[in-house]
Parts: structure tokens; sequence; C-alpha cells
């Protein structure tokens, strides 16, 4: 069995690009039923069109359905499973069995996924989830590698784990510190991520100090980053491995899932150590927090916790996507400023990265430039071979 | 109303088996932390006898998730479980109730989890699915939680007086700080103030993790929710002698918020009166 590598996709531009990347499927969210409320989020025509993109390359596309529902967001969830259904959406991803069973119901061709935010963590819960007729389960992201294998060998439902994104410092969905601390409800899409807030520590009674006033207690986790436990994961026929981040950028996206597809593509021919440290410098160019390797091999201690660290992970190295190719030269449009003599680095899904150094440049007036600044404006320079359409190009920091 | 109490140590479960309290809730050690009083399985059977001699209940309570290695590891001891003479057994993970209900637990299944079911859709999936009772998520506003007294009085199992979970990691959170600090001999239990505002939580860490508990005491003492079959209070951070006094007031009809504010160290509080800005936020 091949492994899926499952990327996230905010909008119908980051879906084409996980897909052209390398993604065997991408989840979104529609604009109802799902978490991660402030990401853009699909429209029903949107979805439609992922749809056929995702079909028409022979992948699949997954609709988040995963809020824990009240009473009233039941409302019009009938409708629009259907329609995800007549559509052709692959799978909905539910944190509600009733909407799970529902979707069962009214939308019979579609799989339903069991969240991450059940925290299903053993055997049993499995069980339990394919008693209800549901068709795969994201574990829980504190199983350990032995716990996954074991889970993986009884082979009772499809598993997916995560590999790369966010982690939440708390079992997912049984914390409610945004909803107390900011009125804001985590598990409604609305999570204020008040876990990554700074707090002092005192003693029950208030009276004696704990906390350093230097280094306030946090309890803002790292992001996970699987790489170097991603060939035991191959190994063991997981069904899927999962990229969190569906508010990340384009290229992050193509980072992520470009770095994530090389491994799986090479992990038979080359030498692991050296595999797993070139995919780590990989995925070091995109825009990330501070990584570490989750529950797999030990229970996270102080390395997995960002203290007196705000947030990070915003770089500009990404300036321009491939756009069109005019004899021997491209066109690129911009993203972020470049100059002449910079040196570029393109890469893509079909070629190893590739480097050069700029010059030559013209704007869109055929005007010569040496510096490239305007956001979505259009540059041309020399062609690089090989080149294709749409691959990115990233700014090499000496 | 049969209430369900809470015991947090020896000396409370004397007097806990002393007061009105028809259910005393216990933990196994291994699967409960510092959440309630534990004890081992050999100390468990002796302990049934004696809770019942006193005419009282015993729900057995796994507040946290199982991992596949620990389930395993402890497999043949929670089949043992699932045979003891134990009135009921609530359990925060769902695995741990399918098991219990495949091995023929004769004890009522709650599914005990502060944040899953928030509707009454999945109550009654969970309550089709071998459950007997559950508890409705302690974060939707007293009008949601209204529907489920409405609709489900006799499977409902409200918090109606307590301290309360708000969130559970599985990492050693304060000890990894007290590492970063330096600070070797810090206290398992601790206050946590957000600096932006003057916002205070309890912090317990144990075997299990780390917990995070609302400092306000959660008073839930709407005729609705009295008039439910069964009432369940929490007491950890809470001095006994008040919860026997919520014991008393909940047989006596006299329970109300002011009652609690009136008679407690903590703060008081509803709960929360909007949890609804989740779907909004940010778009």
């Amino acid at each position: 069995m091949s492994v899926e590598l499952l990327a996230p996709a905010g909008d119908l531009l980051r879906l084409k690009v996980a897909f052209d990347f390398g993604a065997d499927a991408v989840f979104i969210g529609g604009k109802a039923f799902s978490l991660r409320a402030r990401a853009s989020n699909f429209t029903m025509d949107d979805i439609q069109q992922g749809v056929k993109i995702a079909h028409d390359r022979g992948k699949k596309l997954f609709v988040t359905v995963n809020i824990v529902p009240h009473e009233d967001n039941f409302e019009g969830i009938e409708q629009y499973l259907t329609q995800l259904n007549a559509m052709g959406v692959d799978a909905i991803i539910v944190a509600s069995i009733a909407m799970g069973k529902i979707s069962k119901r009214v939308a019979p061709n579609m799989e339903v996924h069991i969240s991450t935010q059940v925290s299903a963590a053993n055997e049993h819960a499995l069980r339990f989830y394919k008693s209800l007729g549901f068709d795969r389960v994201v574990l829980a992201r504190e199983c350990s590698l032995e716990d996954v294998r074991a889970m993986v060998n009884l082979n009772i439902l499809p598993i997916e784990v995560f590999i790369h994104g966010g982690m939440c410092v708390n079992v997912s969905g049984r914390c409610t510190l945004s909803n107390h601390m900011s009125l804001r409800d985590a598990n409604r899409g609305g999570c204020a991520q008040s876990c990554r807030w700074r707090y002092e520590l005192t003693s029950l009674d208030e009276q004696t100090m704990i906390s350093d006033p230097n280094l306030t207690f946090t309890m803002s986790s790292k992001d996970l980053n699987a790489t170097p436990h991603l060939k035991e994961l191959l190994e063991m026929n997981v069904a899927s491995l999962k990229i969190e981040g569906r508010m990340k950028s384009e290229y992050y996206v193509a980072t992520i899932v470009n770095a994530y597809r090389h491994f799986i593509d090479h992990v038979d021919e080359l030498d692991e150590d050296n595999h797993v440290a070139s995919t780590l410098v990989e995925l070091s160019k995109a825009a990330s927090r501070a990584t570490f390797d989750g529950f797999y091999k030990t229970l996270p201690h102080s390395s997995s916790i960002l203290y007196g660290v705000n947030g990070g992970g915003i770089n500009q190295d990404f300036v321009g996507v491939v756009r069109k190719i005019e004899g021997d030269r491209m066109w690129v449009e911009v993203r972020n400023v470049f100059n002449e003599n910079d040196v570029l680095e393109v890469f893509g899904p079909n070629h190893e990265n590739r480097q050069w150094i700029v010059s030559n440049m013209r704007n869109e007036d055929e005007e010569s430039i040496t510096r490239a600044y305007q956001p979505m404006s259009w540059v041309s320079m020399p062609c690089i071979h090989p080149i294709e359409i749409d691959e990115f190009i990233r700014k090499v920091t000496p | 109303m049969k209430l369900f109490v809470e015991v947090n140590s020896t000396e409370n479960l004397r007097l806990i088996l002393e007061s009105q309290a028809d259910i005393c809730v216990i933990g196994l050690r291994g699967f409960c932390g510092e959440r309630i009083m534990s004890v081992t399985f050999e100390e468990l059977v002796p302990l049934i006898t004696i809770i019942h001699d006193h005419g009282k209940e015993v729900c057995l309570f796994f507040p946290y998730i199982l991992l596949q290695s620990h389930f395993k590891t402890n497999e043949e001891t929670l089949k043992q479980v699932a045979h003891l003479n134990l009135d009921y057994i609530a359990c925060g993970d769902v695995g741990l109730g399918y098991f219990l209900k495949q091995h023929q637990s004769k004890a009522k299944l709650i599914f005990m989890n502060e944040t899953m079911i928030a509707n009454t859709f999945d109550a009654h999936t969970f309550l089709e699915s071998g459950f007997d009772l559950f508890t409705p998520a302690i974060d939707i506003t007293l009008d949601k939680k209204r529907i489920f007294a409405h609709k489900m009085p006799k499977q409902a199992l409200f918090q109606l007086c307590g301290t309360h979970l708000i969130s559970t990691s599985h990492r050693p959170l304060l000890r990894s700080y007290y590492d970063v600090i330096n600070k070797e001999d810090g206290p398992n239990q601790v206050k946590l103030k957000e600096l932006s505002r003057d916002a205070k939580y309890f912090g317990l860490e144990d075997d299990q993790g780390f917990h995070v508990f609302h400092d306000r005491l959660l008073v839930l003492d709407d005729p609705t929710f009295l008039a439910c079959d069964y009432g369940y209070l929490s007491s950890l951070f809470v001095n006994v002698k008040e919860t026997l006094l919520w014991i008393e007031m909940l047989k006596n009809h006299t329970f109300s918020y002011d009652t609690v504010k009136h008679h407690s160290t903590l703060h008081v509080y509803h709960g929360l009166e909007e949890t609804d800005k989740g779907l909004e936020a940010g778009t």
C-alpha cells in the first residue's frame, strides 16, 4: 500500500500548488462547519473546482466538517453534506459522531474520517469508530511510534498521522483556554491560541512568586516536524501522512509538500541520515516556528516549548513564481524584493533545485531594471535550464 | 437527584461517607493522576465494599485519554475492572468505554468528557453506542445546557458545583519550565495569572500531564438542572467542608448561587455566558 501525502489548502491557489508539488490528497475547509475560521476557506463553487482539479489529476479532496457542533449548528448540515457528496468530495473530516452518522446516511459516497479533535489514541477507540461505520481515524498527536505501529498492525481502520505543522500543547479537542480567556470557541474555529500567552505562576495562596520574571511561563508549543521518524512511519504502512496548516502561504505549502514528496519517493534510494538531513534543510526554507519531533519517540519536555519567543517564522525568501517562458527568457511573477546579483534558487516537483545569479532583468515595459520589488508584477530574465511554468523561486541566504 | 461527589483524600472519604452524597467518585492509580483520590486495584475491591456498606454507590473515574501502550499494559486489570461490583464507570476516553462494554461491564458507563458532547444529537449517538449517561460539554452557555436538561434529564450528568478542567496537556509543562529556570523544587500545584489581564487559573501537574482548572466555582442552581436525575460535585482545590455544605444544601433544596458564594473562599460564576464567537471570529 502506498502512503498518501495529505496537504492543507486555504484557497484554490494553494490547493493547486499542493497538488503541483506532490500531494496525493488535499484537505480544505468550507465556509461552514469547519475549524480554522480565520483561514479564507472555500465557497461551494470553489469546492466544486477543487474536486475537478483533484480528480483530473487522479487525486483526492477532503473537506473538514470538524467543529464540535452546538445544538443550533446542525441547521443545513444535511443539505451541505448532500451537496459535497454530489460534487464528488472524497471524504469529510468530522469531530462529531452525529455529523458523521448523518453523512453516512445522506452522503454515502463520501468517506468519513474521524478528526484528531476526538483524540483517538488506542485500538478500542478505533473499534468504536469502526462500529459506527466510519472509514479512517486521524490519531491523537500524543501517540508514540510504538502506539501507531501497534494500531496499524491491528488493521482495524486506516490510520492517518500528523507529520508536520502546528501542535496543540493540550490534548486536541479538550482545551477551552480560548473560550475562557477570549470568549472564542476553540472547538468551533475561534481558537485564540491562549496557550501561547505568558503567565505568572504563584503558590495557590498567591503569596509566593514561583515564575521567573525574566522568563515567564508559557504553554507555547513548537511545531511538529516528524522527518527523523518518517522512514519508520513509511515502513509501518500508515494510510496517510498529514501536513497541518490551512492558513499557511502558498510558498509554505509548496516547500513543505515538495520536501516530503521527495523524501517519500526516494526513501529506498538514499542513505537515511543524509536524506533526513537534506529534508530538514529543505523544510527549514519555509516560514515556520521552531520545530520538534512530537511525541513519536519520547514525551516532549522543555525543548518542545517556545519560552521567551513571540511566534516568529516570517521570512521573505520566497521571491516569485515562473509564469511564462518566451524563447530564452522567463517571466517571473514577483512576490518579494530581489536584486541583480542575488543568488536565487528555483524548485519544483520534477527537478532538483537549481541556483543562479540574477542578471539582465527587464520589467513589463521591457525596460532594463536592477531591482524587482512590486508584488505581483512580472519581470523577465534569462532562462535557466531546466525550467517549468509554476515553479517557485526563492532567495538563497548567504 | 442522585449526587456524585468526588473524593480527594482518605480523610475526605470518611466525611463524604457520613454525608448525604449518593455516589462516591474515586480513581484507579495510574489512570487519574491527582485529579481525585486514587487506589490500587487491590485496594479498590475492599474499598467498594466499605462504600457500599455505607449505603452509597461507587463511581470509578478515568478522566484522561489512554494511549495504546498504556492501555495494552493494563488491559488485564481493565478487564477485571469490568467485572467488579462497581456501580458506575466514568470514561474520558471513548475507547475505554467501548472496551468495558465489550467485556460486559456490570457498571453503568458514563461518557465524561468536558468538550465532546455539545449537542443532543451527539449525546443520543453515544447513548445508542452503549453509554448509559453522559456529561454535556461544560463550556456551552446556560441556555444550551438547558436543552440537555429538558430533552435528556435522565441521562445528562451536570456538574452542579465545583472547579472545572479547562485544558489538559500530556506534557509535563511545569516540570519543563522549572528545568528551564533551574527551580528544582517547584510545586506541582500553582496559580496561573494571565499577564495581560488579572484572570487566574489553577494548574496541576501529575503523572498524566499538566491540567488547568478555572479558579472560579461553577454553580448551576437553575431548577431545570436540579430537576435532573443526576448531579455532580467536583472538589479539587476546594475545602471539603464546602463540599459537604453543597451536599447538604442540594439535599435540603437550599442550594443556590448566593448561598454557595456566601460560604466560599473562591469566586463563583454560572459558567460562560457566551462562547459563540468561534464561527465568526476573525472572518
